[in-house]
């Protein structure tokens, strides 16, 4: 699934990954490919992509989580406002 | 007496000539840093105008209803208008000014309307006019941090749900390249699909012509509709404000540059005339010297 993250100061990520796990306001969420389109609010916490085995980490202050048949949308920001 | 009148010109034109120079250097310095700010956000402002009208169209078909996206019959329209601090910038403020006044009095017509204005030049032209103004910000350049503007997005969302405004525009200037910069209307509020489309198209380019999705909202949809929406405009008025700055020295850089050649096609001008007179006050002396020695004779 394609995922974009993005800051206000850059684009932190955009690519491919097999799944995607985010701290959300109701808890910690995992999402896979074909997950039905949600939105909701994210907020401190670490960022967790994975791809083919691989792991990358980013660290976010809050953020907006949107998912539709297309993508996945994260509007984070990385520092504190 | 000529000769020492046209080298006062040529350096007082050279004097503007260096001023207009370090002007330009410091606009092109800072043009450079808000130009990138507001590049860097684009990609986020076009997926949030995206994620606005998916929400719009997702509100139409299903029950959950906000206010946000719901037109309502007008009494009381507020209109922000962001312009400089400073001068020296070319045709920037009068750009964006000529047309706040053209569209506010067409607003008019539709009910009464009240006048934020943001930057000294944007004030002073209002009060100039004749306009009431509901409130003067002056220190625009603090605009720069995303505090200032959510305080007064902030603001804005919260006079709307209370029913004072009922519809809230904000007018400020696009950058596209250090060449031409458009002034435009953003509607903050209500929000209404065909304004999102076209704001997509301007700013982005692009159309999207997609179904909204069917959305899961958590917790729940009313309560995230209404955070959402006035969090995500939080980050358009901020891109606009930053597009708007970026514009401004954008505006500055071409006045100055402007300023600088034409004071140096002047001092071409003054330098010619100068060696003329030289030339000219040399010849009177020689014949001075030749028709007296003439005489003497």
């Amino acid at each position: 699934m394609l995922v974009n993250i993005l800051s206000l100061e850059k684009v932190v990520y955009q690519g491919e990954v097999d799944s995607l796990t985010v701290p959300g306001i109701m808890g910690r969420l995992t999402i896979l490919a074909h997950h039905t389109p949600l939105i909701t609010f994210l907020k401190k916490g670490n960022l967790i992509l994975r791809k083919e085995g691989e792991e990358k980490i980013f660290e976010i202050k809050k953020g907006v989580l949107e998912i539709n048949p297309k993508e996945v949308n994260l509007l984070v920001s990385l520092t504190s406002f | 007496m000529r000769l020492l009148e046209i080298k006062n010109k040529i350096n007082l034109t050279q004097n503007i000539y260096g001023l207009t120079q370090a002007l330009e250097l410091i606009s092109a310095v800072r043009m450079k840093r808000l130009v990138k700010l507001a590049v860097n956000s684009r990609p986020l402002v076009q997926k949030v105008i995206a994620i606005l009208k998916r929400l719009s169209q997702y509100q139409k078909i299903s029950k959950i209803k906000s206010i946000y996206f719901q037109s309502k019959r007008i009494k009381k329209i507020l209109v922000l208008v962001l312009a400089s601090d400073r001068g020296f910038c070319g045709f920037y403020n009068r750009n964006i000014l000529k047309l706040a006044e053209k569209e506010i009095k067409e607003l008019e017509k539709e009910g009464k309307v009240e006048i934020i204005a943001i930057g000294k030049k944007a004030v002073n032209f209002f009060k100039k006019a004749g306009y009431q103004l509901k409130e003067e910000i002056l220190d625009q350049k603090e605009y720069q941090k995303f505090e200032k503007v959510r305080d007064l997005t902030e603001r804005l969302f919260q006079d709307y749900q209370k029913n004072e405004y009922q519809k809230i525009y904000f007018y400020c200037t696009h950058y596209f390249t250090p060449f031409y910069q458009l002034p435009r209307k953003i509607q903050v509020l209500p929000l209404e699909e065909k304004n999102l489309d076209e704001m997509l198209k301007k700013i982005a380019g692009i159309t999207l012509i997609e179904k909204s999705p069917d959305y899961i909202f958590e917790p729940s949809a009313k309560e995230i509709l209404d955070k959402l929406v006035s969090e995500l405009m939080e980050f358009e008025i901020y891109h606009a404000i930053l597009e708007a700055l970026a514009s401004e020295e954008a505006s500055r850089m071409m006045a100055m540059k402007r300023a600088m050649d034409n004071a140096k096609e002047i001092v071409k001008d003054l330098i010619l005339k100068y060696h003329k007179a030289r030339q000219f006050q040399i010849t009177a002396e020689v014949c001075e010297i030749t028709t007296a020695k003439e005489a003497t004779k």
